[in-house]
């Protein structure tokens, strides 16, 4: 778990997003199995939660079943079994089940990358990788006027109970419940904003984009956050060498 | 809608990645050049993404059952050019906080919504014209039913198209046809859920309409 949480950001966000994209590269039947040993020697090191990876799994479960079923009824011509009209094929079946084992794997890099990274210090990080300063600002409001929006809805359905407002039956009186709900939401989010725009001019916000700004330079990354990047970036390229050496063999 | 790690090749998920840095690096310019101040653009973008986030968790009433609504027209007409940056770092927070859709496929989801919003808000403004509620209301209803519309099928076309399986070009055609078609009432419903809010706001707080 330290050896993760003392990973530099600037080489472990690069690293396990590029190995995510070359595991999202894999389409060979023989190589899959490797994904999801690749995944769970990161999970079992990184110490996230068991219960929060399975329920990291509960939102891609739906759109995989959809398209298991999909794969399986429509792709391939071999029959593994036929029941009543229902043909189920068996080049699907193996499509469905790859795209499964991967799609999992991958989500459990993403969420030891996201789980184990703390969130101080990740903008500067991430302006120092070269991503735009503006978008990451973006990020970053987002995230604390997230909890500050979502506080105040919690609110607004307190005294609309109170006051005796209740979504009822019809179809017409849930709108008319949930449209003021929602559009007053926006309005209190609009006028924060101007309060956020006003205070944000005060304090000189802006004057970075103009000038040639240094104080996001990055820190000299250590000796093991180096060595664990290394090790991350030769799986990944591993793995496109040898997806692209069984596709061509 | 959104698309989850490891569904997308390598190869797309980086093209996605390349179309929305170009994309918002466009809007980011626009915004600029309309505002001229990155203070604006930050605390109007974040805070109003923000707020549509919070909004997404209201469920729409579809018989029998509720939805969450996407919004991604409603950020178009009141964010315009902004909603693309805004809906980027939305949906990096749903992958991040939820799992919804992924961080490789961000890209490719980044350009389905955003680009659903930015067609939604050329509509609201192409349908518009007249300042009174009956605009506003037709244009409203056709940016929230185009912007869901559009999103199901960028997402249904990416998704099927290259997903690499034996699958003959008659088969993923009806199968991007049938996921249209059963968004079909998500659509309407958020048509009508976003002319409902574009009312309410003309008549409450009409600068906040683009």
């Amino acid at each position: 778990m330290m050896v993760f949480k003392n990973w530099d950001t600037s080489l472990k966000i690069p690293s396990l997003f590029f190995l995510m994209m070359s595991m999202a590269l894999i389409r060979d039947q023989h190589l899959i199995p490797l994904l999801p040993c690749i995944a769970a020697i990161l999970f079992i090191a990184s110490g996230v939660p068991l219960s929060l990876l399975l329920s990291r799994f509960r939102a891609p479960v739906v759109f995989l079943l959809f398209v298991s079923v999909f794969l399986i009824l429509f792709s391939g011509d071999k029959v593994l079994v036929r029941i009543g009209p229902v043909v189920l094929k068996s080049q699907g079946a193996v499509f469905a089940l790859n795209t499964c084992v991967r799609v999992l794997s991958v989500i459990t890099v993403g969420l030891v990358m996201i789980y184990t990274t703390p969130l101080s210090g990740l903008s500067g990080q991430l302006k120092g990788m070269l991503i735009p300063h503006i978008l990451v600002d973006i990020g970053i409001m987002t995230g604390r006027y997230i909890m500050v929006i979502g506080e105040d809805y919690g609110k607004m359905k307190t005294a609309r109970k109170l006051r005796g407002y209740m979504p009822g039956e019809s179809i017409a009186r849930r709108f008319g419940v949930i449209v003021p709900t929602a559009a007053t939401l926006l309005i209190k989010g609009f006028h924060q904003s101007e309060r956020v725009f006003n205070a944000m001019r005060m304090r000189g916000y802006g004057s970075s984009f103009t000038g040639e700004d240094r104080s996001y330079a990055l820190e000299r990354p250590s000796c093991s956050s180096f060595l664990m990047f290394l090790a991350t970036v030769i799986v990944a390229v591993l793995l496109i060498v040898l997806e692209i050496t069984v596709e061509t063999a | 809608m959104h698309i989850p790690d490891g569904m997308l090749p390598g190869e797309i998920c980086a093209a996605g990645y390349a179309g929305t840095a170009a994309l918002t690096w466009l809007c980011i310019k626009k915004a600029r050049s309309s505002s001229e101040d990155p203070a604006g653009i930050v605390s109007r973008a974040s805070v109003m993404a923000a707020a549509f986030f919070v909004v997404s968790w209201v469920h729409i009433p579809l018989p029998p059952v509720s939805v969450h609504p996407i919004l991604a027209g409603l950020m178009g007409i009141l964010l315009g050019w902004i909603s693309f940056p805004a809906i980027l770092v939305g949906l990096f927070f749903q992958a991040a906080m939820f799992g919804h859709g992924g961080f490789t496929t961000l890209g490719v989801n980044a350009l389905s919504m955003g680009g659903a919003a930015l067609l939604a808000w050329a509509m609201y403004r192409l349908l518009r014209g007249k300042q009174g509620e009956r605009a506003i209301l037709i244009s409203g209803f056709v940016a929230g039913f185009a912007g869901v519309s559009f999103a199901v099928i960028a997402v249904g076309s990416v998704l099927i198209l290259t997903i690499p399986a034996y699958i003959d070009t008659g088969t993923e055609l009806s199968a991007i046809l049938a996921m249209t078609a059963a968004h079909l009432p998500l659509a309407l419903a958020e048509g009508v859920f976003t002319a409902l809010i574009a009312r309410f706001l003309l008549r409450v707080k009409p600068d906040m309409l683009l």
